[in-house]
């Protein structure tokens, strides 16, 4: 079943999503009060006074478990995820290994230590500010939004809300509703107290009297999807219930003309392939269009025509997903549009709409955005240095650069594109994974939910010890 | 290639004045040999065409049958000059609606001549909308020809107006305003009178009119025998509704009920138009087929490998429309449609973009960003295509 509900028996009924089919629970604003009641109450009992070595103990026993091809319930998740979205088997299995990974004590860690002080969730710690101590605590419960486009992406969510000691109450996608709920399982089957303290379910986006039910209690709800879900989210939660929103963002890759050379060349395509094909660019980190700079050693429509031929190859191993009408035809006009662009070329899947890359000099009015599923195109820019007015646009909705090139290079067009929101640079081939610690769309993933408490010394008081509740 | 092309206008002429007489008039094999002819016309004298197919590796002499014609994306009109002619002489050129990436992206069909338009345009609008031979005084919901020269849709009313309109009838729109307090003024006149009329517009203008006679706290009942037809979507203008809301508020306001009202298909690109079979008996529930003429198809194409869709399969719309003969006749629409008994539904424009989770969609930010057309048209005096998406 599509949920995992400590303390809550419901009803379920069948959702198909997909090829695929799953039970998920019949919930009523009332049983969602309970079940965060529930979660609260288990925190306390439960998790409030762990330590951050236990949590992490326990979360690094589950992502182990995870990084088994064999263990079942990966194998479960693997089976349907695939069936659901449609998404090739190796990339689901791919995305599961990674995002279950990033969940365990490496990745929790390089957070932890890029955003808090270290021990200040166990105990008072110096203030890095100077004179006095300091301590943080997250909320009693965090809700999570969750959606369905990248498998294995909700382990890492619902594991920092235990590195702060709070319930996790989470949404899933009816694009995929399942993975959160085999995920906190697999944290029962491990540690059951912690397994207590997190709940997944899917349950419609519409329905606006139950996301209030269920986050009504929450400090904050840390939720991902399209701005029109979010709005109408941020409408149903009770004005006290902080919102970080996730919303829609625009990528894209970068290649300067000093990479561009023959010898690399296969391997770029391939690393720009890799960006476009995994999770059929339905991922906010996915490439929207590649900018390629004139005056190399391969010119950028030699580029374009070899990332052509490296999206053929992969689309043999990783077949791209079967689509709605709605979306294959949306791939189908942009080709039509592309085919009379002045000075365009369009590489195309024969037969379908498999892949598609659509060369052209750099239009003056910016990057116009892919109908995705594997489509993608490569523009040709004089210098990289004119991205930033190619973006401008776009003001906002930026975020992750993929970049082959020279370093500095590199951070100089990071710096410049940073003021329209640019948040990640990583390398080309890299899109999908993010660093454990990247500060999420330019914002600190733990900060915004915890609290502090700042300690000045005590008139004739001892030291507090540090560490010591 | 002169003589051809008069030898195909002579051809032309004759099934376009057979008019809907239908598969006496023309046989399959018959259209199958005057679509090839056609081809090969317009692959010898259409630049834009030829380069189409040659990409593809289609020419004449290799297709056995229209339906291996690769069908011209319309999005074509908007970046090529689609014309086998020289367009500083065409004798009319229509214009789709502005879109908000500027001017420069509005859809140009160009005409060596108008003849063949208007005598493609009468005959099925006879069949479908006066095939009680009724002559009534016809009010339109829509500029005048005058008023909007480079619109198809002005045009295409101006033709059914001078040619089929009784005396009484007229354009209700002056400086790209609809004329409310006249329209209702002439309705009153009508009703009063017991004289049934048709009413001629977008689906836009109805629910603008609709809007503004609530308002006013006012309805009429239009006279037996009165009807109407609408065109066009709402994409971007007013509000949207289903078919069948519309036709509700239609019949509440107007007195005309849905059985009498007639969604019409038709684009600036093309030259004949597609109808409801309402008023000859077809079906007052929706979805409703619509129907062309003879020297017209509609193959509903599978969007992922463009091969003709299983019956009743989603996919988007090709027209095939003879009568386009100095622009293409084989086209590719930007809409998603499906196969039902008796014709074809129009489910709308395909999106921009389909996205799953937190990427981008095309048409957010940048207000319709894959050249969506304002459908509705209209305010400010745009020329207005024959659009029509289903509302």
């Amino acid at each position: 079943m599509a949920a995992w509900l400590p303390g809550l028996e419901v009803p379920t009924r069948p959702l198909p999503v997909g090829a695929a089919e799953v039970q998920v629970p019949v919930l009523t604003p009332d049983d969602l009060d309970r079940l965060a009641a529930h979660l609260t109450a288990n925190r306390r009992r439960y998790l409030a006074e762990r330590s951050t070595a236990s949590i992490l103990a326990s979360l690094d026993a589950v992502a182990r478990r995870w990084q088994d091809p064999a263990y079942p319930l990966r194998r479960e998740a693997e089976r349907w995820i695939a069936a659901a979205t449609g998404y090739a088997a190796e990339t689901v299995a791919w995305g599961l290994a990674a995002g279950t990974a990033r969940a365990g004590r490496e990745g929790l860690s390089a957070l932890l230590a890029a955003e808090v002080p270290p021990g200040a969730l166990d105990g008072w710690v110096p203030h890095p500010g100077g004179r006095g101590w300091t301590r943080a605590f997250g909320p009693e419960l965090t809700g999570f939004v969750f959606s369905g486009n990248v498998p294995g992406i909700p382990a890492f969510h619902l594991a920092t809300a235990l590195l702060i000691r709070s319930a996790a109450l989470a949404k899933t996608a009816a694009g995929e509703p399942l993975f959160a709920a085999l995920w906190c399982r697999s944290l029962a089957e491990v540690d059951p107290e912690l397994g207590a303290c997190v709940a997944a379910a899917y349950w419609p986006g519409e329905a606006a009297e139950l996301h209030r039910a269920a986050f009504r209690r929450a400090g904050a709800v840390v939720a991902f999807g399209a701005d029109a879900s979010l709005d109408a989210l941020a409408r149903a939660l009770p004005p006290a219930v902080r919102l970080i929103r996730h919303g829609q963002k625009l990528s894209f890759g970068c290649v300067a003309r000093e990479a561009l050379t023959p010898g690399r060349l296969p391997d770029l395509a391939r690393r720009a392939a890799r960006d476009v094909a995994l999770f059929d660019q339905q991922g906010c980190v996915s490439p929207h269009a590649l900018w390629v700079e004139e005056g190399g050693a391969v010119s950028p429509a030699a580029f374009a025509e070899a990332l052509a031929g490296a999206l053929a190859e992969l689309g043999a191993r990783w077949p791209r997903a079967p689509l709605s009408p709605e979306a294959a035809a949306a791939i189908q006009l942009a080709r039509s549009e592309a085919r009379f662009s002045p000075g365009a070329r369009v590489w195309a899947s024969p037969g379908s709409t498999a892949w598609t890359v659509v060369f052209q000099p750099a239009p003056a009015e910016g990057l116009r955005p892919s109908p995705l599923n594997r489509f993608v195109r490569v523009y040709a820019v004089p210098d990289l240095g004119h991205l930033p007015q190619h973006l401008a646009p776009w003001a906002g909705y930026l975020q992750t650069c993929s970049f082959a090139g020279p370093r500095d290079r590199a951070l100089a067009l990071a710096w410049a594109l940073a003021p329209l929101g640019l948040s990640r640079l990583c390398p080309l081939g890299r899109s999908q994974e993010p660093a454990p610690h990247w500060r999420h769309d330019g914002e600190p993933q733990l900060l915004p939910l915890l609290r502090w408490v700042d300690a000045e010394e005590p008139a004739g008081g001892e030291e507090p010890a540090g560490g010591k509740a | 290639m002169g003589s051809d092309r008069e030898s195909l206008i002579q051809e032309l002429r004759r099934v376009l004045r057979a008019g809907m007489a239908g598969p006496e008039a023309l046989s399959p094999a018959a259209f199958d040999a005057l679509a090839l002819r056609l081809f090969a016309y317009q692959y010898e004298e259409n630049p834009v065409l030829r380069a189409y197919w040659e990409e593809q590796g289609v020419r004449p002499g290799r297709v056995r049958h229209w339906l291996e014609i690769p069908p011209l994306p319309v999005t074509a009109f908007k970046q090529a000059t689609v014309f086998a002619g020289d367009p500083a002489e065409a004798a009319a050129v229509f214009m789709t609606s502005g879109t908000t990436r500027g001017p420069e992206e509005r859809g140009r069909h160009y005409f060596r001549t108008l003849d063949l338009y208007r005598a493609a345009l009468l005959p099925p609008f006879v069949h479908y909308l006066l095939p009680d031979g009724a002559s009534l005084p016809i009010f339109v919901l829509a500029p005048s020809p005058a008023e909007a020269p480079h619109s198809s849709l002005s045009f295409y009313f101006g033709v059914i107006v001078e040619t089929l309109g009784a005396p009484g009838s007229r354009f209700f729109w002056q400086e790209g305003q609809l004329l409310y307090q006249e329209l209702a003024a002439a309705l009153a006149a009508m009703e009063s009178a017991g004289q049934p009329v048709l009413l001629l517009g977008t689906a836009f203008a109805f629910v603008h009119f609709l809007d503004w006679l609530a308002g006013e706290g006012r309805r009429f009942r239009l006279p037996p025998g009165s009807r109407a037809m609408e065109t066009g979507g709402f994409k971007g203008r007013s509000r949207e509704m289903p078919q069948a809301n519309l036709y509700a508020l239609m019949a509440d306001g107007l007195g005309i009920p849905p059985e009498r009202i007639v969604n019409q298909y038709g684009m600036c690109e093309l030259s004949s138009q597609f109808y409801e079979p309402t008023l000859r008996g077809g079906p007052a529930g929706f979805p409703r087929p619509k129907q062309g003429p003879p020297w017209t198809r509609v193959v509903i194409r599978d969007p992922e490998t463009l091969a003709p869709a299983a019956p009743g399969e989603v996919g988007l719309i090709q027209v095939v429309d003879l009568a386009n003969l100095d622009s293409a006749a084989f086209l590719l629409t930007q809409d998603l449609g499906r196969e039902v008994p008796g014709g074809f539904v129009v489910l709308g424009r395909a999106p921009g973009a389909v996205a799953r989770g937190c990427s981008i969609a095309a048409d957010l930010a940048l207000g319709g960003g894959q050249g969506a057309p304002g459908a509705g048209e209209l305010p400010g005096g745009m020329a207005p295509p024959v659009r029509g998406d289903q509302p």
